[in-house]
């Protein structure tokens, strides 16, 4: 592997805007192996050891806030060895993710709890690879984001087959269709059950949730044959029978007190019997206050 | 060096890739995959015989075709269309000798989508065994379909052919493959025969052949299929294996025997299985609905080379043919696209005064012997002059000189010639003379509107009126023959004939439904027929016949798609449901397989392979021959009709689902159910899609109680909501209409993807019976060619549909565009009016005239939907009441206003104003809104016509950019009063 001129670029940590407009994080002190250019930052990565790419926080406490960042590499989604993390107030918090040999978009929510923290992108010891990262963006979002959809790609729409707004991989039983028959788009997700007894499950990216609010989680399904799927959103949790055509699901929950800022959701196939499952068009959000 | 030699020209097609397209190109298999054309020469062979070629083995085993000439015709071998690839040289390759020498005319045609390239030569043929070849090219990008002809011009000696090949330059003629062939005993079966058949299995290669031949028999209308026999066969290099085989024939319908085995090179066999149609006496066609077509015995006239003048027939005698059509049930031949016709006039007064009754008499002969009436249509289309050596020959060169040569009143280009009134009157009264009762109906000329003017008809038609009624007064005369082809309307030339004292002439009128085909169709078949029996309704004693409707259909690719037996089958019902009195729609064409050629854009070679619509017209002659309507019910929500019928006392009905709704079933389990052929069916939930069912009594029960139950119209829809055919997408809105076309209430979500990208789907309900326009957030997809899906979830069940996509531009009063390079254009609301504003540059200005269509000089066109966002079902593309156009001629400050049906409205209250320019003209025409019912958005297009001198348009361009503007609502544009997002 051609050893890249290294640019190490020192970049003074540029605070982050306390408006709503997506402000770029620039890395810190960069690997020996990575460069930067063109606002592209390039891993030669060798394979043999974690490598990372560190991104400075500055931050209003008790605020919510979106991270965004586009990755690819030259093995395509084979590759799972992307990790990022949310250090904040002593607290990490991790979400994978994957990355295709085109652009893949990604998104992370996280709640401030303390004005300092650090945002990482990580490379765990694999393959050796090409890697690359660009548009890393951190933007605050306030009331009317959250009654917009927070799920990312929540229709599936960009086909990606890294699925971002999955992140966590499962390719043994989930990946993208083409052959649902939704009602709009060509692409859902599909967790196809086998004989083997295990989990079969999808876990979502990092979603932000604002503890007395009531939120509205939406989405549809269709199974090959009747089956019933569990949604959980952290402790919270309800079921669904999804039959052999499409269905709409809504499930809509209060936010109790002390409830985490951030959560995950994950939709399990229930049930013993093997088979596959078709979801689409999810919409995570919160509810507007109804007016007094 | 010899040897080598030697060793390297046998060795060459070894290590070749053999190539060779044609199918049985050494006939061992025999006449499959060719056919034999001849014009009979009735001179030679005064009883039109048609001699068959035959596989010959010569003194070495080898199979060659004899394809002999005792009556020196003119003979044309036929080699079934093969595909040739892009890019490629093909060379054709064939071996002949004859019985003396002669001159061999080979045409290879090659047809694309657009054009007919064809490479001709004539090759000098002698008695010894010589090969020749006939190399040609294929377009670069675009495969073709051959078609290659062996020609023998009359020549009284046997042509022997072998060895044809047709293969890519550089590679082996060498036939690869062993080849089949089925051979069958009969033409036609009646059911419960037991078909006798066999194949022969030809092994070309160098290698033995071993494997089991699997044979099927598959309904070509259903596409089901059953197994028939199986073969083990072990065939050497060289050789070739017949096997002999039976089964039985339990249903009626067209069928196809098809064999498979591994590397077997298989061609379909072929047959169709009718009842016994009971012939008894011949009905009188002039008040008994009976099954008839458009065709004749193919007489070809030709006083150039008397040698051309016979019948032109493909594989078998015009009396073979017609014994065959009397079996299925015909009874009327109209005669018409056959040649020369009955009517042609040159083939009957061949010098002037002398007329020649043997050409009629002889084929009225045919027509007795076979129970057949003709229907002989007096000089057809014939008055275009004959602008090309080919064109065949019309009128007497006596009766050109003394015509009249005028040109069209709509095209002065075409010319015509106007026979001298005398002239005219001997031709009709010898034409009845020889006829006598053998012709009870006589047609006068065919399509007249497109030639003639309503008064150069009348005046031709009430001499062939008198002629007719004072020779032959019990001859039915059937005039006008009015026609909405081409664009045109059906009324207008009729209504002035009639005015024009032309109801008194005649005993029927004549149309061809062209416009509105089907009860589906934008104009339905059943209101048409009605409108022009509402015209007809001061003259009770006229009738009307459907003497022509070639195209039964309208889905895509027009005349090109195939006509299926459902579609002849509904159309003859529909006909005889509305009290027509007798319809011959389709061509005898229409009734054989088109395998032969299927791609050929013409008149094509074909085989007398007798398809699926055979069976369906002797299911329809056996059941409803002679019938009488009796009654009409609609189940209009579900879109299906039933037409009854009393034949000989008893009553049955016709059933089908004219809209072809998805999950409609018939409820018949009380009656007895006989699909289109005549085999019965379960009629409990009957699915009904296009295809028509007959219905007849039940077990014990009367005839009321049968007429009760079907005007119960027992039909269940599972599936009552409908969605338009057709979506609009203006800006990043989709609009589409959905129906609940049950009784009741239905909720659902609708989504569109494939075009466009809509984020979620969308909740709908609808009450029983209601519509509702929809407008779906959308954003187009990139990428041209994607068809729009659209899926309505309702009540737990998917419907998807895929409406055609009509993408509009939108702009708002007050904005302008460019049309092509030359004009520019605006629409405004102003006050009270709407105004169109344009600035066109043109530096050849042609004037205005009034004798000439507007859209033939300098004019802007203006297309205005008052309500572009009405979906009428089931057509909403069509034009509404809401449509109307204006032509602005800018030299005579004139300009015309039509209807949607381009009747002249009144154009009083709108203005318009011109301005003379330097190289142009600007305008302003101003429209009263209310007047017109314009609201806040219209649809509207323009286009500007240039012509350099009235008469022909040099050039039209068009904001909407879609040439059918003039006839499709869907295609015009968007402007609105205000934005709206």
């Amino acid at each position: 592997m051609k050893r890249a001129v290294l640019q190490v670029v020192l970049l003074a940590v540029m605070a982050v805007s306390f408006g709503v407009s997506a402000e770029e994080l620039k890395a810190g002190r960069l690997p020996s192996v990575c460069s930067f250019a063109d606002g592209v930052y390039r891993f030669e990565f060798p394979g043999d050891r974690q490598l990372s790419l560190t991104f400075p926080l500055n931050l209003k406490q008790g605020e919510y806030y979106r991270i965004e960042f586009e990755v690819r590499c030259g093995r395509g989604v084979e590759s799972k060895n992307g990790i990022s993390s949310l250090l904040i107030g002593g607290a990490t918090r991790y979400q994978a993710f994957r990355a295709g040999k085109q652009w893949t978009h990604h998104v992370n929510y996280l709640y401030a709890e303390r004005e300092k923290g650090l945002f990482s992108l990580s490379l765990k010891p694999s393959a050796p690879d090409t890697v690359e990262f660009r548009n890393v963006r951190c933007t605050r979002i306030g009331d009317s984001d959250f009654r917009k959809n927070l799920f990312p790609d929540g229709g599936l729409e960009s086909g990606d087959p890294a699925l971002p707004s999955w992140p966590w991989p499962q390719e043994e039983f989930l990946s993208l269709s083409r052959d649902a028959g939704f009602l709009v788009g060509s692409y859902s997700l599909s967790l196809k059950k086998g004989t083997e007894r295990r989990a079969v499950y999808a876990l979502s990216s990092t979603l932000p949730i604002r503890p007395g609010k009531v939120y509205q989680v939406v989405f549809w399904g269709k199974a090959d044959r009747n089956a019933s799927i569990l949604l959980t959103f952290e402790s919270l949790k309800k079921e669904f029978v999804v039959s052999q055509e499409w269905s709409r699901g809504e499930w809509e929950f209060s936010v109790p007190a002390g409830f985490p800022r951030m959560g995950r959701m994950r939709v399990a196939h229930q049930g013993d019997v093997p088979g596959e499952v078709y979801l689409d068009d999810f919409v995570f959000r919160e509810k507007a206050d109804l007016p007094q | 060096m010899k040897s080598f030699c030697r060793f390297l020209f046998l060795a060459i097609p070894l290590v070749l890739p053999a190539e060779n397209r044609i199918f049985n190109g050494s006939f061992e298999v025999g006449m499959e995959g060719f056919v034999l054309e001849r014009i009979l020469r009735p001179d030679t062979n005064a009883d039109l015989q048609f001699t068959d070629p035959v596989p010959e083995k010569d003194s070495s085993g080898k199979t060659g075709l004899r394809i002999g000439n005792p009556f020196a015709e003119k003979t044309t071998l036929h080699v079934r269309e093969i595909s040739v690839p892009h890019g490629t040289k093909q060379v054709l390759r064939f071996s002949a000798k004859a019985e003396k020498n002669m001159n061999l005319f080979v045409s290879a045609r090659v047809q694309y989508a657009k054009g007919s390239p064809t490479w001709n030569r004539t090759f000098r043929i002698g008695t010894e065994w010589k090969t020749f070849e006939l190399p040609f090219s294929v377009r670069p990008k675009e495969d073709g379909f051959c078609t290659i002809a062996f020609r023998n011009d009359c020549e009284p000696a046997a042509l022997f052919l072998d060895n044809l090949s047709l293969a890519s330059e550089g590679n082996s003629p060498e036939t690869p493959h062993p080849e089949l062939a089925f051979r069958l005993d009969r033409s036609f079966y009646y059911r419960n025969d037991r078909a006798k058949a066999s194949f022969a299995l030809h092994n070309p290669s160098a290698k033995p052949y071993a494997a089991t031949v699997r044979i099927q028999l598959s309904d070509d209308y259903s596409g089901e299929a059953v197994p028939v026999a199986e073969f083990p066969v072990s065939v050497k290099s060289g050789e070739t294996v017949s096997r002999d085989f039976s089964f039985p024939l339990p249903r009626f319908g067209g069928f196809s025997l098809n064999a498979s085995a591994p590397d077997l090179r298989a061609s379909p066999g072929s047959l169709v299985v009718i009842g016994r149609y009971e012939r008894g006496k011949k009905p009188d066609v002039r008040r008994t609905f009976c099954l008839g077509f458009n065709g004749g015995a193919s007489y070809q006239w030709n006083e150039e080379n008397p040698r051309h003048i016979g019948y032109l027939s493909f594989g078998i005698s015009p009396d073979r043919k017609f014994a065959e059509l009397a079996a299925m049930g015909c009874r009327l031949l109209r005669s018409h696209d056959d040649g020369s016709n009955l009517g042609n006039w040159a083939a009957f007064e061949t010098e002037s005064g002398l007329f020649c009754p043997e050409r009629l008499k002889r084929e009225l002969a045919l027509y007795r012997k076979h129970g057949i009436t003709a229907l002989p249509v007096l000089l057809n289309s014939d008055f275009p002059l004959r602008t090309r050596p080919w064109h065949r020959p019309t009128f007497p060169e006596s009766v050109l000189r003394k015509s009249e040569i005028i040109p069209v009143f709509h095209n002065r280009n075409i010319k015509i010639a106007l026979p001298p009134d005398d002239a005219f009157r001997r031709y009709v009264r010898e034409f009845v003379k020889t006829g006598g009762a053998e012709f009870p109906v006589i047609e006068v000329f065919n399509e007249p509107q497109f030639l003639l003017t309503s008064d150069q008809y009348l005046r031709y038609l009430k001499i062939a009126s008198e002629e007719i009624r004072a020779l032959a007064p019990e001859t039915k005369i059937v005039g006008f023959c009015t026609t909405s082809d081409k664009g045109e309307s059906i009324g207008p030339f009729l209504r002035k004939c009639l005015k024009g004292g032309g109801g008194a002439m005649v005993d029927s009128v004549s149309f061809h439904p062209y416009r509105s085909r089907r009860l589906g169709s934008a104009t339905p078949a059943d209101l048409q027929i009605r409108a022009l029996a509402e015209l007809l309704s001061p003259y009770p004693r006229l009738t009307m016949w459907n003497t022509e409707l070639y195209y039964l259909h309208d889905e895509p690719g027009g005349f090109r798609w195939p006509t299926a037996p459902h579609h002849i089958a509904t159309r003859l019902m529909l006909d005889l449901g509305e009290g027509v009195e007798s319809s011959m729609p389709i061509t005898l064409n229409r009734l054989r397989k088109s395998s032969f050629s299927p791609h050929y854009q013409g008149d094509g070679p074909f085989v007398w392979q007798w398809s699926g619509n055979f069976a369906a017209c002797n299911a329809f002659a056996r059941l409803l021959e002679g019938a009488k309507p009796i009654g009409k019910h609609r189940a209009a929500d579900a879109g299906v009709i039933f037409y009854v019928y009393e034949k000989n006392g008893s009553p049955l009905a016709a059933v089908w689902n004219y809209l072809d709704k998805k999950e409609v079933y018939g409820l018949f389990g009380a009656f007895r159910v006989l699909d289109l052929f005549g085999n019965p069916v379960d009629g409990k939930d009957l699915p009904l899609k296009q295809a028509p069912f007959y219905l007849l009594p039940g077990k014990g029960m009367d005839r009321k109680t049968f007429l009760s139950a079907i005007a119960e119209r027992p039909v269940r829809m599972d599936q009552p909501l409908e969605i338009s055919s057709a979506a609009r997408q203006i800006g990043g809105t989709l609009y589409l209409r959905i129906r609940n076309a049950g009784k009741q209430r239905l909720n659902g979500w609708i989504g569109a993807f494939g075009a466009v990208r809509q984020e979620s789907p969308a909740a709908w309900s609808l009450n029983g019976g209601e519509e509702r326009l929809i407008a779906l957030p959308v954003s187009p997809l990139p990428g041209e060619g994607k068809s729009l899906t659209v899926s309505a979830l309702v009540h737990q069940r998917m419907v998807r549909t895929t409406p055609v996509l009509f993408r509009n531009r939108k702009v708002v009063s007050g904005g302008s565009w460019t049309v092509g390079n030359s004009a520019r254009c605006s629409v405004s609301w102003e006050k009270e009016d709407l105004v169109f504003r344009a600035s066109v540059q043109d530096a050849t200005p042609s004037g205005n005239t009034d004798s000439h269509a507007p859209w033939k000089q300098d004019s802007i066109e203006l297309f205005v939907d008052s309500d572009p966002l009405n979906f009428a079902s089931p057509h909403p593309a069509e034009y509404e009441p809401s449509v109307f156009r204006a032509f602005l001629l800018p030299y005579s400050g004139k300009f015309r206003l039509w209807d949607r049906n381009e009747r002249e409205i009144d154009g009083s209250s709108c203005r318009l104003e011109v301005r003379r320019e330097q190289n142009g003209y600007s305008l302003t025409f101003r429209i009263p809104r209310t007047k017109f019912g314009i609201g806040d958005r219209i649809g509207f297009d323009c286009k500007i016509n240039d012509a350099a001198a009235p008469g022909e348009t040099t050039r039209s361009v068009s904001w909407g950019g879609s040439p059918e503007a003039f006839r499709n609502r869907f295609v015009f544009n968007i402007i609105e009063k205000e934005n709206r997002p």
